[in-house]
């Protein structure tokens, strides 16, 4: 039961990274690799600053903006520099590699007895407790997402994946949209890597490899679903979409999370 | 009023050979001038209206919108002041927002973009005036994607989008090419009485005889970067398609393409 449980929590604790995948790839139509790199960042961030025992909430909002750094710079690289939005992702992502060696002096901190936003596994009632913070946090943020793409400025970001000269004549730079949208998608990300690490107990130098590639798989998972069958049942709104798209990267991530934890055990 | 002030435009082709593609032009234009640009290709008709929008920057000169020279400003700085159609109707548009929404980014181009919900009651009901005045029951298909609508209906919804910018400079590079003429005739009646309603300064690039007869005050006639010949409104007025074919005939470019 306990590895099934796990499995759940890891899978909406990847509901984050899912989200600022959406926001990278559909938005903007860029595949952002920075995230294979700024998941490791939100992880050895937090480990680190678990073990200097910083108040753990303080901790997981402070990875917020180290993520939207990390994805501005990529932004930045690909605009200004006028690099390959691909190419620019896989520069940050190599560079937040060694960055992410450098914060922890080493390859893996253990987190064993260092506090995290989750009750720890011995104390009673610890499952529902956990489970109810970690889909408080998913509600949240994909609340606050379709929330965000619904403001003037949200649309504005909408349009510019779409139809960059139109954005242009509207007297929007789409410059500085691409660089906040990366931004945010890998503050996303980012958070997502914290909270896994807190739930797994320790940070991993590679736990960001592959990571890009899972949320491409539930962005397309979800988009092929809400295309076909919303459509259908006439539901549109924006928040049953975003929350379709959680609720798939979330049954995408229980199997993933599944495989990630027998993996471990 | 907008001014070019000795205005002229080369560029480079692969061979590092220079082609002057506009030379210094001076001309000014006034609102509620509706003015069409006519010429063969490679003339510099959409060269100009990619100087105005700043697409494009003149190597020499000033282009004056109300008196502040812009020709040093991006794309998107001017756009306050000029809206602009262009000739592939997904151009204009965003296909995968409502059309609501699009109105709505058209309307913001001379607000900041602010984290609220812009897409008000109020704002929905203005909208729904603006485009009820177009008399094609659009005003119901607010909700839809603007993807599912038709090339013209698309146009002249870009039409609308100029209006609520409140934009002065009106530009439109062969906003009908890709148009019916059913569609191609009402988006040009629905232009017509939008920039004489609003007082702007239009500027419309087309290759329809038709159009360049029928609509407008104002005809230019471009060859080679040279403005051949201006029209005002007065002898506009007695020009008709045949007149506008014989002369282009004339021209030696012309001679030899049967125009039917």
């Amino acid at each position: 039961m306990d590895f099934y449980i796990m499995a759940i929590l890891l899978g909406l604790a990847f509901v984050p990274m899912a989200l600022g995948i959406f926001l990278s790839a559909k938005i903007f139509n860029i595949p952002d690799i920075t995230t294979d790199g700024s998941f490791t960042l939100g992880a050895t961030l937090f480990a680190v600053m678990a073990t200097q025992h910083v108040n753990p909430y303080w901790a997981t909002l402070l990875i917020l903006p180290a993520g939207a750094l990390a994805g501005s710079i990529t932004g930045i690289i690909h605009t200004q520099l006028k690099v390959n939005a691909l190419l620019s992702g896989i520069l940050v992502m190599t560079a937040l590699y060694s960055c992410n060696l450098l914060i922890m002096q080493k390859s893996n901190i253990p987190l064993v007895n260092a506090s995290s936003i989750f009750t720890s596994v011995n104390k009673p009632h610890f499952i529902f407790y956990n489970l109810l913070l970690i889909l408080a946090i998913a509600l949240l943020i994909v609340l606050c997402v379709s929330a965000l793409l619904k403001t003037d400025w949200g649309l504005t970001m909408r349009a510019t994946g779409s139809n960059e000269d139109m954005v242009e004549a509207q007297g929007i730079n789409p410059n500085y949209i691409k660089t906040a949208g990366l931004a945010i998608s890998n503050a996303l990300v980012a958070l997502s890597g914290c909270l896994v690490t807190q739930l797994q107990g320790f940070a991993d130098i590679n736990m960001g490899v592959g990571i890009v590639i899972a949320g491409l798989a539930s962005v397309m998972m979800a988009d092929s679903l809400t295309t076909k069958n919303i459509k259908k049942c006439r539901i549109d709104s924006c928040i049953t979409r975003y929350g379709c798209y959680a609720f798939v990267s979330f049954v995408y991530c229980f199997y993933t999370g599944s495989g990630y934890k027998s993996g471990l055990c | 009023m907008l001014e070019f002030q000795n205005i002229s435009k080369s560029f480079v082709d692969f061979s590092g050979q220079k082609i002057s593609v506009l030379k210094p032009l001076s001309i000014s234009f006034s609102p509620s001038e509706f003015t069409l640009i006519i010429g063969p290709n490679g003339s510099g008709k959409s060269t100009i209206l990619n100087l105005i929008a700043g697409s494009l920057s003149p190597d020499e000169g000033h282009i004056l919108i109300d008196g502040k020279e812009v020709q040093k400003l991006k794309a998107y700085q001017r756009s306050a002041q000029v809206a602009r159609i262009f000739q592939n109707p997904l151009q204009g548009t965003v296909s995968d927002l409502t059309v609501m929404e699009n109105m709505r980014l058209a309307y913001l181009r001379n607000h900041s973009k602010t984290l609220k919900f812009g897409i008000t009651k109020s704002f929905r009901d203005m909208v729904k005036q603006h485009i009820a005045e177009l008399k094609l029951g659009l005003e119901n298909k607010t909700e839809q994607k603007m993807g599912v609508l038709s090339g013209g209906q698309r146009q002249v919804l870009t039409l609308v989008m100029a209006t609520l910018s409140r934009a002065q400079v009106l530009l439109m590079d062969e906003p009908t090419a890709a148009l019916d003429p059913k569609s191609s005739q009402m988006l040009m009646d629905n232009a017509s009485e939008i920039i004489a309603k609003k007082n702007l300064i239009a500027l419309m690039v087309t290759h329809n005889m038709h159009e360049a007869a029928h609509y407008g005050n104002r005809l230019l006639i471009l060859k080679n970067g040279v403005i051949e010949d201006d029209m005002s409104s007065h002898r506009k007025s007695q020009i008709d398609v045949t007149a506008l074919f014989n002369y282009q005939n004339q021209d030696p470019l012309f001679r030899n393409s049967k125009v039917s």
